[in-house]
């Protein structure tokens, strides 16, 4: 069991973090390291209490069925009825059960999030190593198919795509999982850079690793802890992503909830002005979503750090 | 400098070609036939395949490409499905709302963000810091529409000190003080949540650099604490920054077409959502080409400037 003494270098160039390490230990953390990953993460409050609202969501979300007072998709003669005993929340303009649909809107919104960002790590991921490892040719072109990926203000290409396709659960998880990948490329191309010529992967060439075992067994484990962040971000990023399209009425459609389309009402301005409980709840808990994810992956980036110092 | 800046040029270039080419195909397999667009709405089908004749759209993929590539580098974007106008008018008539807000927005974001950020790093691990970096994580995470329509109910609806949308009041030609007015509310929507992610990068862009050895050498001298942190400080720290402006040009159209919905700004934004709702595919590969073409130029100029900005730059890349 080697210990991993390492001088780490935030740089920030060309928007993109990257690290340069010394000294590596070509194994992935060891058990002990781990536990200090994790318990630097406790002591980042933050991070603990967004854990905590988090899985509170995410339970939310698996037991909605259990817990809704209705049926989401109801839809009743009494509509447009304020917050009252029975809908706490109130009704919506088809008199569906608001309460009963912002628990129900946090399945889509979470799904969407995590989903799409499975989808885009594996392509960023698997593209950046290629690309740092392999350098010359077949970098400058991932670089390139980057550069022009990042061009495309993304919004507005996830907006003329879905209008294309068509909405959905299925085309927006898989439009943000395919668009979304250029920033983890280069986040890993440049970890796989600063690593490749270390005396490790030199000894595994040497020793006679195959290629992908080279790429995936030695450097990934090295690269992890970048991309757990960067995932962890990219999920806060997706469901403002998903919410903002929903919002826009480009996303997921009623009678499917997601807290977008909840809050897609308020764009008139007599739903904004006078029946406030059927917007606010929903903004807050898309607020509470993002932000609980933001001070997760603030943590893991200080715990991850500070374990190299 | 100069071989940077050649090299840095052509690769441009070879980008934005594959990006005019990418958004042709895209144009190309989305729905509508584009021959309509020439005939009356009774023509026959002989009469529609003849004028597909004539526009050229049988022709092979490449030769369309072509085609349209010498139109586009001529001004002319096609035709607008909906409105049967050229499509390049209809952009004009956006263009100068969406600068106007945009260019306000992200002026404002820098007069928050940099001395914000620059007080909560010289004021590490302070209450102040810990109330900044706090806020600016609200910032990051609260969805702008949702940021928007809390301005409106509470700054338009409830206490009425701003209009809740326009460029200007109705049955007015608006004037300069009409026009801020209306202005203040979706600026700081946009501004807000461009600061709060800009905050957090100059805090650690100074932060790092109170580590440098040069740093150090100031404090050693006995040179004044003002004097190393703007002179030696801030001054070292705003690079980096600068290539964020680059990176964050798209956000910034993306903040803008919400924004300039929710806010019913007559801009490039409000003619992108509205051009969805219609399916009018030419003004919507119109608009995605330009803003494409701006962020590419944005981060040429951002390369560029920092190059100038930074030896250490230029050097590696020989």
């Amino acid at each position: 069991m080697s210990s991993t003494s390492t001088d780490f270098k935030l740089v920030y160039g060309n928007g993109e973090t990257f690290r340069e390490e010394k000294n590596f230990s070509g194994n992935k953390p060891t058990e002990s390291n781990r536990k200090m990953i994790f318990r630097r993460f406790l002591k980042h409050k933050p991070a603990v209490i967004g854990s905590a609202v988090f899985i509170i969501l995410v339970l939310v979300a698996v037991l909605a069925p259990f817990i809704a007072p209705f049926d989401p998709t109801m839809i009743t003669p009494d509509f447009e009825a304020a917050p009252n005993a029975v809908n706490w929340l109130g009704t919506d303009e088809v008199g569906r059960d608001v309460f009963s649909r912002l628990l129900y809107g946090s399945r889509v919104s979470l799904f969407v999030g995590v989903s799409s960002v499975v989808v885009y790590t594996m392509i960023g991921t698997t593209l950046g190593l290629i690309a740092g490892y392999f350098g010359g040719k077949i970098d400058s072109v991932i670089m390139r198919i980057t550069e022009i990926f990042q061009s495309f203000p993304s919004f507005m290409v996830i907006l003329v795509l879905v209008s294309i396709i068509g909405p959905g659960v299925g085309t927006i998880t898989l439009i943000l999982g395919f668009l979304n990948w250029p920033e983890l490329c280069r986040i890993v191309r440049g970890n796989v850079l600063s690593i490749k010529n270390s005396e490790y992967i030199q000894a595994a060439i040497s020793i006679g690793y195959s290629t992908p075992h080279i790429l995936f067994r030695e450097i990934l484990p090295n690269v992890l802890s970048s991309i757990f962040v960067n995932a962890t971000f990219g999920v806060a990023s997706a469901i403002l992503t998903e919410s903002s399209l929903s919002f826009l009425g480009m996303g997921i459609q009623p009678p499917t909830s997601s807290w977008g389309n909840i809050l897609s009402q308020a764009q008139s301005l007599t739903v904004l002005s006078t029946q406030p409980w059927l917007w606010i709840p929903a903004g807050i808990m898309i607020l509470l979503a993002v932000l609980s994810i933001n001070f997760i992956g603030d943590g893991l980036r200080d715990a991850f750090d500070g374990t190299i110092n | 400098m100069k071989k940077y800046l050649v090299k840095r040029f052509l690769v441009g270039m070879i980008v934005l070609l594959l990006i005019t080419f990418l958004s042709f195909l895209i144009i190309n397999f989305s729905p509508g036939d584009p021959a309509t667009l020439y005939v009356s709405s009774d023509a026959t089908e002989a009469q529609l395949e003849q004028t597909r004749e004539n526009l050229g759209l049988n022709k092979p993929l490449l030769i369309r490409y072509g085609h349209w590539l010498k139109n586009f580098i001529q001004g002319d974007l096609g035709i607008s499905f909906a409105t049967r106008q050229p499509v390049s008018n209809m952009l004009l008539e956006r263009v100068g709302p969406t600068f106007l807000l945009m260019g306000t927005s992200l002026i404002v974001a820098y007069l928050i963000a940099i001395p914000l950020g620059v007080y909560s790093a010289v004021k590490q691990k302070s209450w102040v810091d810990y109330l900044i970096t706090g806020t600016s994580f609200l910032g990051v995470s609260i969805p702008n529409f949702f940021l928007g329509l809390i301005f409106i109910y509470v700054f338009a609806v409830q206490l009425e000190w701003f209009p809740t949308g326009g460029m200007h009041d109705l049955g007015s030609e608006g004037g300069f003080l009409e026009r801020v007015h209306h202005l203040i509310l979706p600026v700081l929507v946009i501004a807000t949540t461009i600061s709060a992610n800009m905050i957090r990068y100059v805090r650690s862009s100074m932060i790092e650099i109170f580590g440098e050895n040069y740093l150090r050498t100031a404090k050693a001298k006995g040179l004044k604490p003002q004097n190393i942190i703007f002179r030696h400080g801030v001054r070292n720290a705003l690079i980096p920054i600068i290539t964020i402006v680059g990176t964050d040009i798209p956000k910034l159209i993306g903040g803008a077409i919400v924004t300039e919905q929710i806010f019913q700004w007559p801009g490039l934004g409000a003619l992108t959502i509205s051009s969805i709702q219609a399916r009018d595919y030419n003004v919507l590969m119109a608009i995605t080409l330009l803003s494409a073409i701006a962020v590419l130029f944005a981060n040429m100029l951002t390369d560029v400037f920092y190059a100038a900005a930074d030896p250490r730059i230029r050097l590696n890349e020989n």
